[in-house]
């Protein structure tokens, strides 16, 4: 009476929940998933071409606008991995101050993840929740350097100027109400049976699939491998923080929701510590006014809100612009494992995987 | 052409760029810049800034390309010198590469009739017709300055800052900058000489504004093949594009292989000190001549050279350079694949270890599984493309992560190009986007590979945007193809909408 034959959809590449411009084509066997391929590379723009035949100092503007909610960790590697590449030796106090900007971004870029992953799953109000508590940052970091998203944050060699007079105070004050903030969080999600029934258990990575297929960030986190690059290979300022990584073992999209939660109190400390043991100083090394390279290649991770941020810098004598510049973004890595997760699992479930994947298309695409 | 003044205006924020293009007139000292007292005619030192200081006579050809290079160079365009030509036409120096763009064939203004068919039956007799010859060039409106035309035939153009015209010594009149308007008559003996460069010359404009007038039977001349881009005019034909509206699609293609080294490196440290050495017995040399030449004229003996001690540098830069490895892994993979390692080193506390190509699979083997070694995660594979390089063309780099150590290795191979490389998936099977990245944007392929398809661009996309070879701002727009659109309408349309909004496209021709 009824045919039985499998069913090929698009999802995206214009959905909401695909968070920019993913298309999946998705083959189901009645709600099942059969098969799951992301395409990607809508939003391709060549940034690696572009950067390659602009200068140092110019290419960090681009940075900005590959992983747009957490522009300030793209600035960041951007400019540690240039001082790599040159051996320029920044400012402690530069340092500090980079180091505070990267977590408050790690937080935005996390509550910004928050609210759409929950509003993806049904929950409205924790969106405008998390937008409140993200507004105060981004005007942190429009009093810091005058843009809210492209921040273009930091300097080769240090920061163009010093943090501006009240900054630290605005940024205490959003400090001393962020604890609690995470509490209203989780009143409204850790427990709700709704979450935990459209989490546990859904979309599950195992930690030596997550190794095998080069996962970072959180999702390799609440697979219960300790692996944070702040840790492991210290940058910035951190090798002086004192911070936690939090793990999980189940794998799952509650347990990357949890992850992510304790993120954001780690992240808080590590800013506090940032304000009170911030050192007086120069905040810009004494560089040339043109930066021309030598024979130099560089492998530059810094931990992204969303994983592993790699820069690959390949410098020709001379030259005022890199010769290769290439970008290992996490959301782009991390991506291939939609299929996994997805695979043999219903349909609405892929909407949590792609949001628990916390993937920025501009970034996958480049 | 000759340089006879050389001086430095204000603005100079001594950045040695100069000096090391032409250390023999200029010296940066530690807060200016200066022309050398020995290249000057006064003699003077320090005196550059507002006169114009006159280059010895002997210097003035000798380092003109140095002195120009120099004047280029300057990040701040603060060097300037006068240029004036000399009796003898001396062929202008190439500054840079011009991709030659395929182009429609050149309308040819033949402005006199072939001598008739009626052919002398005599044999002396043919020798008397006269031989084809270009009678007049001239250039028309829309030259954009390319240099193409004078690295084609430097006798009859020259390309300035803002225009091109015909050389004086080429024309009947003998002006210069007068050939926009006129058609101009050039000397009989030049056409005849340079025929075939003169026709090659209009041939290889990007723009077609190079015509001319010519008697007799012209040689044809191919249009050539687009060197850089490796397209023949055929090839290129999807893409619809106009060079004069995007002039600065054209590529300059990189002169050296930064490819980081610490053989290179040795070798070229070993080079400079040679030469340092050389340089410094020469001054030598040359104060002991000075010094018995002043002692036989009875005149005071000059000051005797002093060696340069190496430039202070009071920034927060220490430049990276690469050392022998001393890192476990370094050594162990060297023990482990034996002659397979090809070169091993570090450099910015980063570790290399460059292995051949065929035996890249072993060693990611042994990376990931030997206990010893233990990087669990490749992180990142990518590649280069070094088209300056003699025995290959890609080099590929594999970035593995030990979680367990908490330790970074660089695996690198270098191929040549059409070589494939076998496929890390089956070792990390994260590799398989990222080797779909390298394939989509470089064009390598690799062996083995799952699904090596097109990634980040279209299917259809032609051409490897990261090549060195590929322009940045494309290759241009091509042509739409609208299956349903029967009637061509919609076609029409939109390659009318993409000319207004000023995208290079030509209106299809009419069949």
């Amino acid at each position: 009476m009824f045919k039985n034959e499998e069913l090929e959809i698009n999802l995206g590449p214009q959905h909401p929940s695909t968070h920019g411009v993913l298309r999946v084509k998705l083959r189901l066997d009645g709600e099942t998933i059969v098969k799951c391929t992301p395409v990607i590379g809508y939003l391709h723009r060549g940034v690696e071409k572009i950067c390659e035949n602009k200068t140092f100092f110019q290419g960090q503007v681009w940075t900005d606008r590959m992983d747009y909610v957490a522009s300030v960790s793209n600035n960041l590697g951007w400019a540690e991995s240039v001082e790599k590449l040159f051996g320029i030796q920044v400012p402690r106090r530069a340092h500090y101050v980079r180091t505070m900007m990267t977590e408050l971004n790690r937080i935005s870029s996390h509550l910004l993840w928050l609210g759409t992953h929950a509003l993806d799953i049904g929950a409205m109000t924790v969106f405008l929740y998390a937008f409140r508590e993200r507004e105060e940052i981004l005007n942190c970091f429009e009093s810091f350097c005058g843009a809210r998203l492209t921040t273009t944050a930091f300097r080769i060699g240090g920061l163009r100027e010093d943090i501006p007079p009240g900054f630290i105070k605005q940024v205490q004050s959003f400090q001393d109400r962020f604890l609690n903030c995470i509490d209203e969080y989780e009143t409204l999600l850790t427990e709700n049976r709704i979450w935990k029934k459209r989490t546990i258990g859904i979309a599950p990575i195992q930690a030596d699939e997550c190794i095998a297929f080069g996962v970072t960030g959180p999702v390799l986190r609440a697979a219960g491998v300790n692996y944070d690059v702040r840790k492991a290979f210290p940058y910035a300022a951190y090798a002086e923080m004192d911070f936690e990584v939090p793990t999980r073992t189940e794998g799952d999209t509650y347990a990357r929701y949890l992850v992510r939660l304790e993120e954001f109190r780690q992240s808080h400390r590590i800013i506090q510590q940032c304000i009170d043991g911030l050192p007086e100083g120069n905040v810009m090394a004494k560089i040339p006014k043109v930066l021309k390279s030598e024979v130099n290649e560089i492998y530059h991770p810094i931990e992204a809100p969303k994983g592993e941020l790699g820069y690959y810098l390949v410098g020709e004598k001379g030259a005022q612009n890199p010769y290769r510049f290439h970008v290992r973004g996490p959301s782009f890595v991390n991506l291939q494992v939609l299929p996994q997760m997805t695979e043999g699992r219903l349909l609405a479930d892929v909407i949590a995987a792609i949001g628990t994947l916390d993937v920025v298309l501009g970034e996958v695409d480049r | 052409m000759s340089i006879t003044k050389v001086w430095i205006e204000e603005g100079c924020i001594v950045c040695n760029a100069c000096e090391a293009e032409c250390p023999d007139v200029f010296h940066v000292t530690a807060d200016s810049c200066h022309i050398k007292s020995d290249s000057r005619v006064d003699g003077q030192e320090d005196e550059n800034r507002s006169s114009k200081s006159a280059l010895q006579a002997a210097l003035q050809s000798s380092l003109e390309n140095s002195i120009i290079a120099a004047a280029v160079a300057c990040p701040v365009n603060v060097i300037q010198y006068e240029q004036v030509a000399s009796e003898v036409p001396v062929e202008s120096p190439k500054v840079e590469t011009v991709a030659e763009v395929p182009a429609p064939v050149v309308p040819m203004a033949v402005s006199e009739p072939a001598p008739s068919a009626l052919a002398s039956p005599l044999p002396e007799a043919s020798a008397l017709t006269p031989k084809p010859r270009i009678t007049e060039v001239w250039i028309d409106e829309g030259c954009i300055v390319c240099n193409a035309c004078e690295a084609e035939c430097p006798e009859v153009f020259h390309v300035t800052a803002d225009s091109c015209h015909i050389k004086a010594d080429v024309r009947l009149d003998g002006k210069e900058n007068e050939n926009r308007a006129e058609k101009s008559k050039i000397k009989d003996a030049l056409g005849e000489s340079l025929i075939e460069k003169i026709i090659a010359a209009a041939a290889g404009c990007p723009v077609d504004v190079i015509k001319y007038g010519v008697f007799g039977d012209a040689p044809k001349i191919e249009k050539k093949v687009d060197a850089v881009h490796g397209h023949s005019p055929e090839a290129s034909q999807s893409f619809v594009w106009n060079i004069a509206a995007a002039p600065n699609r054209l590529v300059v293609m990189p002169k050296t292989v930064p490819l980081p080294s610490l053989k290179i490196y040795l070798a070229e440290q070993e080079a400079q000190k040679v030469a340092d050495e050389a340089k410094w017995q020469k001054q030598l040399a040359d104060y002991e001549t000075n010094k018995a030449k002043a002692i036989a004229e009875g005149k005071e003996a000059p000051k005797a050279p002093v060696r340069a001690a190496a430039k202070k540098d009071d920034n927060d830069v220490i430049a990276p350079t690469p050392s022998s490895a001393e890192a476990p892994e370094l050594i162990y993979l060297q023990q482990k694949l034996g002659s397979k390692v090809e070169e091993i080193f570090q450099q910015s506390g980063e570790l290399v270890c460059q292995v051949r190509p065929d035996s890249i699979l072993e060693a990611l083997a042994l990376c990931k599984d030997d206990s010893a070694l233990k990087f669990e995660m490749l992180a990142d594979e990518t590649a280069t493309h070094y088209p300056a390089a003699d025995q290959f063309k890609f080099s590929i780099v594999y970035h593995l992560t030990s979680l367990s150590r908490q330790r970074r290795l660089r695996l690198r191979i270098l191929i040549p190009e059409d070589y494939e490389v076998a496929s890390a998936v089956a070792v990390y099977p994260g590799a398989n986007w990222l080797e779909r990245e390298i394939f989509d944007m470089l064009g390598i392929r690799f062996t083995n590979h799952p699904d090596l398809t097109r990634i980040l661009c279209p299917e259809d996309w032609e051409g490897f945007p990261l090549r060195k070879e590929y322009p940045t701002l494309g290759l241009g727009q091509r042509e739409i193809d609208f299956r349903e659109d029967r009637s061509g309408v919609l076609m029409r349309l939109s390659l009318e909408k993409a000319g207004n909004l000023s995208i290079n496209l030509k209106k299809p021709e009419a069949n």
